[in-house]
């Protein structure tokens, strides 16, 4: 009996060699490539290599919303004050119960009229809807019945009036030159269909008329952690995917399409969650499968700044939300997976989010109970197996570290001495404790799988900064 | 392999990461103090060299050559143009007056940067245009020897058109453009033509907008030799030639020339479609008569196929306020293309009609929500446009209120 449980630890024990090394391998590559990738970005601007006209192609953006009181005027506002010349705002109050639709009403003078829209893609018919030519480009309101964020982003499809769309969320900000750099590999390659902008967190930052007038680590603890979570995670293996045309997700809070390709593929699917991340993979598959030329680009100076959930019990709501989608993105389209037609994208992409991603927490799981037997059985070395777990978290927190000051050095962020130091002492909790938490929160995301799959959960939306709070 | 040797393994790359942090963050430091250093040094250069040409002197052949060989590292071309601007704003004629002797350095320069990455060719373009030779006087008035060394680095920036990057691309078009010439122009277009060299149309045309030679002159020419280029870049110039003021074509140029090798163009099926929908668009701007009855068959086509052509065209004729164009606008109105409709729609508004009566006579629930629609959107807009003309008559009001 021992033998055997040997045999199958050893086995077990070469399992675990190979995650560790395949993930270590990962996290230091994106990063690498990532702190590259960024710099070269700003080296190219200071040589001057930037396209610099009032507009390049015209863009609609969609607001899908709903019960976005608390932040929606400042969102539509901030999208008056962009720098670029021809695009529209189409807001689509997804049956809100609060006064989201009679606030913006309010505050930008819609009128109330009647509009055909042509329905490519279904979705809930609208109730009423509402225009204004008084600002600096027109804004659309749609009210419509609830039906979910992909169903209310398919109605601002349907309502668009321009070739490329952006949807971002209602509870964001972009920077003013955003539209701008978005748009940018659009000219630089032939065949994008899609660009992802970088999603940074707002929380204690303080933004007026689409510029960063001082920006700090927010107080909270919880939205520190996510910073560097993001920096690392997200950045870093986005530009590491963007190289070899492999980015399986564009953030729904910033992302834009070229609306055709988009209707082409039937739009946003209403029976996910995650219905960001099941685009873009359509995207991947419908392209490669009708051999469509196409590239899916990720452009990190496009920068919108949305809110991070600021307590625990937001934040695990939004990752179980997440780990769904990714579940029911991957379980959508799983004849990508090791299938030579999508080269890159299936052995490397898809494969990082199925295994590290989706799996990784049963996984870790085992792996820790797999130890417990080891330990049980006399056959596991204790202090070598202390040593490598601090190694190994040491190993991820310098990584994230690396990710963060790429990050601010390329990005022409003022830190304060103080945040430098929070992000330094933080970057090792943030590696162990944040992402054991969250590990154990993706463990538990299926129970109730079948009742709560498509149910967002509602997270506590806070205000912007203002000036004023500094003074 | 041994288990401690990942260990090791990830323990060197942990202090290799964390040495790179360290490194970066101080090499930004001090860069950025030894880059002012540099700067100053190069500035120093150009205002001793300036002093001497404004006293009517020639620069110092040493410094000059000294400055030149300097400028073939990317950072001082950087720098260069940091100070341009400064200078540009303290002594302009100055400024000017020196960088006409620098022909001969730029002609180097020109050949040494396009051996270089593309990213510093697209810095050696934005310098050039930043320099606007093209304006400067004292370019114009150098002996023809001298003259010959700009030719000859614009002949070399052609070369960088080829490149694939698309700043590259726009910097060196820029350059060129700003040059002033119209046969430089002309002949880089031609480079791009014969390369097959892809810049978006929009970017193009932009450029040309700016260019600061005679436009007129430049539009006649380019319509001319029109059919010699690729249907991407004839888009482009057909572009230019709508969005170009008519003050801008001068005296000896008139539009309506243009408008018979258009319409030919518009008429041959061996002619690219986006080049025909082009021609319509500018016809939409520039009336032509003679396009009436070509214009009112496309709004009438049924062919689905062709949608475009109907929907372009329906919305060109609203600049043809005849019954021609009213019969084959109310024929568009029921197309089951929604763009034909609504650009239909629009030009029937245009034209005056009611959208009411129109609605009314159509019996046609798609068209009437249309015409509904699209008569809303002009009351909103016209509304907006009275608001900010009385905001604006309110400003002046005030202002002479102010300056009495």
């Amino acid at each position: 009996m021992i033998e055997f449980m040997k045999t199958c630890l050893l086995f077990i024990n070469a399992f675990f060699v190979v995650y560790v090394i395949g993930y270590s391998t990962f996290l230091m590559v994106s990063v690498l490539v990532g702190s590259v990738t960024l710099y070269e970005n700003k080296r190219r601007q200071q040589l001057y290599n930037y396209i610099d006209h009032d507009y390049y192609v015209p863009i609609s953006i969609l607001v899908p919303a709903h019960n976005e009181s608390v932040t929606v005027i400042e969102t539509v506002q901030s999208l008056l004050e962009l720098d670029y010349r021809l695009y529209e705002i189409v807001v689509v109050d997804d049956g809100s119960t609060d006064n989201t639709a009679a606030l913006l009403i309010e505050a930008f003078d819609l009128q109330a009229f009647k509009r055909p829209i042509r329905k490519r893609i279904a979705c809930n018919p609208e109730k009423s809807i509402y225009i204004s030519y008084q600002h600096k480009v027109p804004i659309t309101l749609i009210c419509k019945e609830n039906g979910g964020k992909a169903d209310a982003l398919n109605m601002g499809i349907n309502a668009s009036e321009y070739p490329y769309f952006i949807c971002m969320d209602a509870d964001s900000v972009l920077q003013s030159d955003a539209l701008r750099n978005i748009v940018r590999p659009v000219l630089e390659g032939k065949h994008v269909v899609a660009c992802g902008g970088l999603v940074r967190i707002i929380n204690d930052v303080l933004i007026e008329h689409g510029e960063v007038l001082d920006y700090r680590m927010p107080r909270n603890l919880i939205v520190c952690l996510q910073i560097l979570e993001y920096d690392r995670t997200f950045l870093a293996s986005r530009l590491f995917f963007d190289k070899f045309n492999g980015n399986l997700i564009i953030s729904g809070a910033f992302g834009m399409f070229k609306k055709d390709t988009v209707i082409c593929v039937g739009g946003y699917n209403k029976d996910t969650i995650g219905e960001d991340m099941e685009l873009v993979v359509r995207l991947h598959a419908f392209c490669r499968a009708n051999n469509v030329p196409y590239s899916i680009k990720y452009a990190p100076d496009a920068i919108c700044w949305s809110q991070a959930p600021h307590n625990l019990k937001d934040l695990k709501k939004q990752r179980r939300r997440w780990h769904i989608g990714l579940f029911q993105s991957i379980s959508a389209h799983r004849q990508i997976l090791f299938s030579p037609r999508y080269g890159a994208l299936s052995f490397i992409s898809f494969l990082y989010f199925l295994v590290y991603e989706l799996l990784s927490p049963y996984i870790e799981v085992f792996g820790i109970l797999t130890i417990i037997a080891a330990w049980y059985c006399e056959l596991i070395n204790v202090p070598f197996m202390i040593l490598f777990f601090i190694v190994c978290a040491a190993f991820g927190a310098i990584m994230s570290l690396t990710a963060f000051f790429a990050r601010v050095y390329t990005m022409n962020i003022r830190l304060r001495v103080g945040d430098m130091l929070k992000a330094v002492s933080l970057c090792l909790i943030e590696n162990v404790v944040l992402r054991g938490v969250l590990a154990f929160t993706r463990l538990t995301a299926f129970i109730g799988y079948k009742k709560k799959k498509n149910r967002w959960g509602t997270i506590q939306r806070q205000e912007f900064k203002h000036k004023e709070e500094n003074v | 392999m041994k288990p401690e040797s990942l260990i090791f393994l990830y323990t060197y790359i942990s202090f290799c990461a964390v040495f790179f942090d360290l490194f970066f963050i101080v090499y930004t430091r001090v860069s950025s103090k030894t880059s002012g250093i540099r700067r100053r040094r190069i500035e120093k250069r150009l205002r001793a060299q300036i002093k001497a040409v404004k006293t009517g002197g020639a620069p110092d052949k040493t410094v000059q050559k000294a400055l030149v060989r300097k400028l073939r590292r990317p950072g001082n071309m950087g720098r260069l143009n940091e100070c341009i601007e400064q200078l540009r704003e303290e002594d302009a004629d100055g400024l000017e007056r020196y960088l006409a002797t620098l022909h001969s350095g730029l002609l180097v320069l020109s050949k040494c940067y396009s051996k270089k990455a593309h990213e510093y060719k697209a810095l050696f373009s934005y310098v050039l245009t930043n320099m606007k030779l093209g304006d400067n006087p004292y370019v114009a008035a150098l002996p023809v020897t001298e003259r010959l060394n700009f030719t000859l680095m614009l002949q070399q920036l052609e070369n960088y058109l080829k490149e694939p990057s698309v700043y590259v691309r726009e910097n060196t078009f820029r350059a060129i453009v700003s040059w002033g010439q119209t046969d430089v122009l002309i002949g880089a277009i031609y480079y791009m033509n014969e390369h097959v060299v892809e810049l978006s149309e929009k970017l193009v045309s932009d450029n040309m907008l700016s260019f600061s030679g005679d436009k007129g002159e430049l539009a006649d020419r380019l319509v001319d030799v029109l059919e010699q280029f690729e249907p991407a870049m004839q888009c482009a110039i057909i572009n230019f030639l709508r969005f170009l003021p008519d003050r801008d074509l001068g005296e000896n140029v008139w539009r309506e020339l243009w408008h018979d090798k258009l319409f030919e163009m518009l008429q041959r099926k061996s002619i690219s479609k986006e080049v025909h929908f082009s021609i319509i668009r500018y016809f939409k701007k520039f009336p032509f008569d003679d396009a009436l009855d070509t214009l009112t068959g496309f709004a009438r086509l049924k062919d689905e196929r062709r949608w475009e052509y109907a929907a372009i065209a329906s919305s060109a004729l609203a600049s043809y306020p005849y019954e021609e164009s009213k019969q084959a606008l109310l024929v568009a109105l029921h197309s089951y293309n929604w763009y034909v409709r609504a650009n239909a729609s629009d030009s029937l508004l245009d034209m005056g009609y009611d959208a009411q009566s129109l609605a009314a006579a159509s019996n046609d629930a798609f068209a009437a929500d249309m015409l509904e629609y699209k008569n809303t959107v002009r009351r909103l807009k016209k509304q907006r446009a009275g608001e900010m003309d009385a905001q604006h008559k309110r400003a002046g009001v005030k202002k002479e209120l102010v300056t009495a």
